[in-house]
């Protein structure tokens, strides 16, 4: 897949605003905020976590129905004969899922929403400027993370997300890293196609220099 | 992958476990030794070691010595120094580089980068030794040849292949005008 340059530099631009973003907040207010974002991600995925929150949301809406469809009329007189569970049970059935198969996707995508905000405000009450370093890293992934959510959106394709074939959470994650690394790495690749092997020379000058003139207090 | 890919991943996060411990001013030191080893190694030892062999083998009047045992010989001899040399260097604090590490998040990354250039240099030195010598190791059937794909592509990116002798000697000298000018 050839990546235009502008796609990789738009990329770029905004993984520099995460990353100083990330910087600005601290590594364990970006840590909190990419758990929420990437539990987001697994929910909206139906294979992964969206059939199983959309089973356990309509669960719990249906001990609400059973207890509306005179469920709380049942307990308070105390007639708990099989006639009346049963009535009660299948007037509560009748009034079908609290989430309907059609409204499926735009629920996970609500959720999905839901957790990008929440995590966010919850992680901006963590103590900021803890291991600055860290949480610029963690802001990158945020951002990829995200750019793998909402770039598809306003590239205007179809699908809100790509498809993905993974069918369990750790292979759903190296499936969404794989192409956004992709960009990340363009420069690398860039280089390494460029100098060659040099590449590894120049790694190791910037290593050694970089670690020597950070020694505290020689 | 296959076993040797899986070793030489192994070796090189060990060296991040080492770094992250000790610091990367410490394993600076370390640095600067593997630089001076890999610059013996690879102008001199890889040279002349197998010369003397052949001299010696010639004088004993060896019969069985053949091209295989001289490089059973050299892999081993070599790696053995290559061990020694290293170990000596993390038992002493010689080379090591005066100051602490950075604090925080600063600090963490640089400890595992000059880990992960350690357990490159290493790793890849010891690699490189089998490579030169077509696998000796495979004498004792931990290692069965031909390599994965994977470990074929890295192989081509072991630090003797990459970097030619002499920049090993520039950078001891380098390291050692940054460990003075601190």
């Amino acid at each position: 897949m050839t990546i235009p340059v502008e796609v990789i530099l738009f990329f770029l631009i905004v993984l520099g605003i995460f990353a100083y973003h990330g910087f600005k907040r601290g590594f364990w207010a970006e840590l909190v905020w990419a758990l929420f974002i990437l539990g987001g991600v697994l929910i909206y995925q139906p294979e992964i976590l969206g059939d199983v929150t959309i089973r356990i949301i309509n669960s719990i809406a249906f001990i609400f129905a059973i207890a509306f469809s005179g469920g709380i009329q049942l307990i308070l007189s105390g007639d708990f004969s099989a006639e009346k569970l049963a009535e009660v049970m299948s007037a509560a059935r009748d009034k079908g899922p609290f989430i309907p198969e059609t409204n499926k996707e735009l629920t996970l995508f609500l959720i999905l929403l839901l957790m990008i905000f929440v995590g966010f405000l919850i992680s901006n009450h963590i103590r900021p400027r803890k291991m600055p370093f860290l949480g610029l890293f963690v802001g990158v992934f945020n951002a990829l993370l995200l750019g793998y959510v909402f770039g598809p959106i306003i590239a205007g394709t179809a699908s809100l997300l790509p498809e993905l074939s993974a069918t369990n959470p750790v292979d759903a994650i190296f499936e969404i890293l794989g192409p956004t690394f992709d960009i990340v790495l363009a420069p690398f690749a860039f280089v390494i196609n460029t100098l060659g092997t040099w590449s590894i020379v120049l790694a190791i000058i910037i290593i050694v220099i970089l670690a020597a003139r950070n020694a505290r207090g020689a | 992958m296959g076993p040797m890919e899986i070793l030489w991943l192994t070796v090189l996060l060990f060296f991040v476990g080492i770094a992250l411990v000790r610091g990367y001013p410490k394993e600076l030191g370390i640095t600067t030794l593997i630089f001076g080893l890999l610059f013996i190694i690879t102008e001199f030892g890889i040279v002349y070691l197998p010369q003397l062999f052949d001299t010696i083998a010639a004088q004993l009047n060896l019969t069985s010595y053949d091209q295989r045992t001289r490089e059973h010989l050299v892999s081993i001899t070599l790696s053995l120094i290559f061990i020694l040399v290293l170990f000596a260097g993390y038992a002493g604090s010689t080379l090591a580089f005066p100051g602490k590490p950075a604090r925080g998040g600063k600090g963490f990354i640089l400890n595992v980068l000059v880990g992960l250039l350690n357990g490159y240099l290493i790793a890849g030195t010891l690699w490189w030794l089998q490579d030169v010598n077509h696998y000796p190791v495979t004498a004792t059937g931990w290692l069965t040849l031909p390599l994965t794909p994977f470990a074929e592509t890295i192989a081509a990116w072991l630090p003797p292949y990459v970097v030619p002798p002499v920049f090993w000697a520039v950078m001891v000298v380098v390291m050692l005008v940054l460990r003075v000018r601190k």
